[in-house]
């Protein structure tokens, strides 16, 4: 008894979901056959409900710029040319290198879309989903679509906006492709972070009208540098012998006072000499004791300085060859680029 | 016996000239003003006459490796302080040192002294084999010297000759922390007897000096 209008519920959800999935492809259907019976009105309506269907059930690309012609071309039939315009607009956003088909539409139709076309100054970028290169290889390359003739500025940017890098400025036609190597503008690879592809078009007065703006996330995988080698302290003789006192400076202080005390007596032991001397004497005795007793240090050992000196100049070349070998191994960064959905900023409406 | 003396001291000297042509290079001057304050006593047979007084001078050295020539010129007056007695002193010395091993100094050189009085000159000359020690009682800031000199040959410039000559100096010598000056004191006397004991000199001195070296 229960199980009956469950399984009409279930029945009836599994049904919904395909008749609402063809609901916005039926409506284009739908408003093309009022179209070609030349209901336009009733027409416009079934492509604007068709291109107001989100969710999974929404229009792909092919249907919405099919939904859009057809709008475009009914709006213009009932005269209405901001509607006409505001729809083949839509269509140069959506996909830049549209053409309306000349076989469906009149001539002054896909005139009038010719001229949205080439007023409308957009650019798409196309990039695979991840990128992977060596910084100094052009390993990065995206490729631009144009609506229409222009002047572009295409730049890598930091996060903060400054500009890492400058890849192109110029005229685009229709389709340009852009080299990017990696390297920021001093030739530098550039650190793992995130960066912005900024494309920015501009108007023949060389004001900008559109930032196109695509995420990169920029991982670069250093290679390994050598370790710097080390000069231990173990590896090197002492320089000096053990501390000890200044025994130099006791000799030459007792040296110097007892010969300025005697010596001079002994010989000129029959003259009568300036007492004055003993204070120099004094002084030098002093001196040398105080320098015996506050004075330390070992003799130096030359043959022990000559080899340390060896041994550091032998880590001094080490420590060369390394730093030109992690300098050479620094510039052979591998990068991994993810990009991101891009977005687009109108700044100008024509 | 005096010219015996004077060979050998030369052979010895040579010795250690030609010893040192293996030291390490190391080049070094120096150059000082010198004030002193000699007091001279003449003994002539038992009669001793004391002066005294101020002289200045210079003194200088070059040092290459553990070779080293200097010399000393002073020159001043000296009286007797009241007795109406006075004299010009004019004193000069040279030497060349080697250095054999540290702190030890061995020269060699000529002394000469000249008493002018009353438009009179009597120079005495002598030549000094010399050994020192010098020491270093604060590393480079205070240095102590000592020096023993024996005179082997020399005359006087009336004729007589040298019988004997001695003297010993010392001082100390305080270097100004990360400048090349220096200030020195120094204690000096020598003693030089002529040959039939007619006369003998002693000669003693306080010397203040300023100067540079490297």
């Amino acid at each position: 008894m229960r199980l009956v209008p469950l399984s009409v519920v279930a029945l009836a959800v599994l049904a919904a979901q395909p008749a609402r999935a063809q609901t916005a492809a039926q409506l284009v259907d739908r408003g093309v056959e009022a179209y070609q019976d030349l209901d336009l009105g009733g027409a416009a309506g079934l492509f604007r409900r068709a291109l107001a269907v989100t969710g999974t059930d929404s229009l792909v690309l092919a249907g919405r710029l099919r939904a859009l012609g057809y709008l475009g071309a009914a709006e213009f039939l009932r005269g209405d040319r901001d509607s006409t315009v505001a729809a083949f607009r839509r269509i140069v956003l959506l996909s830049p290198r549209h053409r309306l088909d000349d076989l469906v539409f009149p001539p002054d139709i896909t005139a009038l879309y010719a001229e949205v076309q080439r007023d409308t100054k957009v650019v798409h970028v196309a990039l695979p989903p991840i990128v992977r290169f060596r910084a100094g290889d052009a390993g990065f390359r995206p490729q631009l679509l144009a609506s229409s003739f222009h002047q572009i500025v295409v730049t890598v940017d930091r996060s903060d906006g400054t500009t890492a890098r400058l890849l192109f400025q110029g005229l685009i036609g229709d389709s340009l492709e852009v080299l990017w190597d990696g390297l920021d503008g001093l030739g530098a690879p550039v650190p793992s972070a995130r960066y912005v592809l900024r494309v920015e078009s501009r108007d023949p007065a060389g004001e900008p009208v559109r930032i196109v703006r695509v995420p990169l996330d920029v991982r670069a995988a250093e290679p390994d540098t050598l370790p710097h080698p080390i000069l231990a302290d173990s590896a090197l003789l002492p320089e000096r012998s053990p501390e000890e006192r200044n025994v130099q400076a006791l000799i030459g202080g007792l040296a110097g006072g007892i010969g300025l005390a005697v010596l001079p007596s002994l010989l000129a032991s029959d003259s009568e000499l300036s007492p004055g001397r003993f204070v120099l004497a004094g002084s030098v005795t002093v001196a040398g004791v105080i320098g015996f007793f506050t004075q330390r240090g070992g003799r130096p050992l030359p043959a022990n300085v000559a080899a340390n000196e060896a041994q550091r100049q032998l880590w001094r070349a080490d420590l060369d060859r390394v730093a030109q070998e992690n300098a050479r191994r620094r510039t052979q960064v591998e990068l991994s680029i993810q990009v991101g959905a891009a977005a687009a900023v109108e700044l100008q409406r024509p | 016996m005096i010219v015996r003396r004077t060979a050998l001291a030369l052979v010895a000297f040579g010795v250690l000239v030609a010893a040192e042509a293996n030291a390490q290079s190391r080049f070094g001057f120096g150059v000082s003003g010198l004030i002193g304050f000699p007091s001279v006593q003449h003994d002539v047979g038992g009669a001793v006459e004391t002066l005294s007084g101020t002289t200045v001078g210079v003194g200088a050295y070059v040092r290459f490796a553990s070779v080293e020539v200097g010399g000393r010129y002073l020159q001043g007056s000296i009286d007797d302080a009241g007795a109406g007695r006075a004299q010009d002193l004019v004193e000069g010395a040279a030497a060349l040192l080697v250095r054999p091993v540290r702190p030890l100094s061995i020269g060699f050189g000529p002394r000469a002294r000249s008493y002018v009085e009353g438009g009179g000159t009597e120079r005495w000359v002598t030549w000094e084999a010399r050994v020192g020690l010098d020491t270093w009682l604060f590393p480079r800031v205070l240095r102590s010297a000592i020096e023993v000199s024996l005179a082997v040959g020399g005359s006087e410039s009336g004729g007589a000759s040298i019988a004997a000559g001695k003297g010993v100096e010392a001082g100390l010598d305080l270097r100004i922390p990360r400048t090349p000056l220096f200030l020195g004191v120094a204690y000096r006397v020598d003693q030089v007897r002529l040959d039939g004991d007619t006369r003998q000199d002693t000669v003693e001195q306080f010397l203040l000096r300023v100067g540079i070296s490297r």
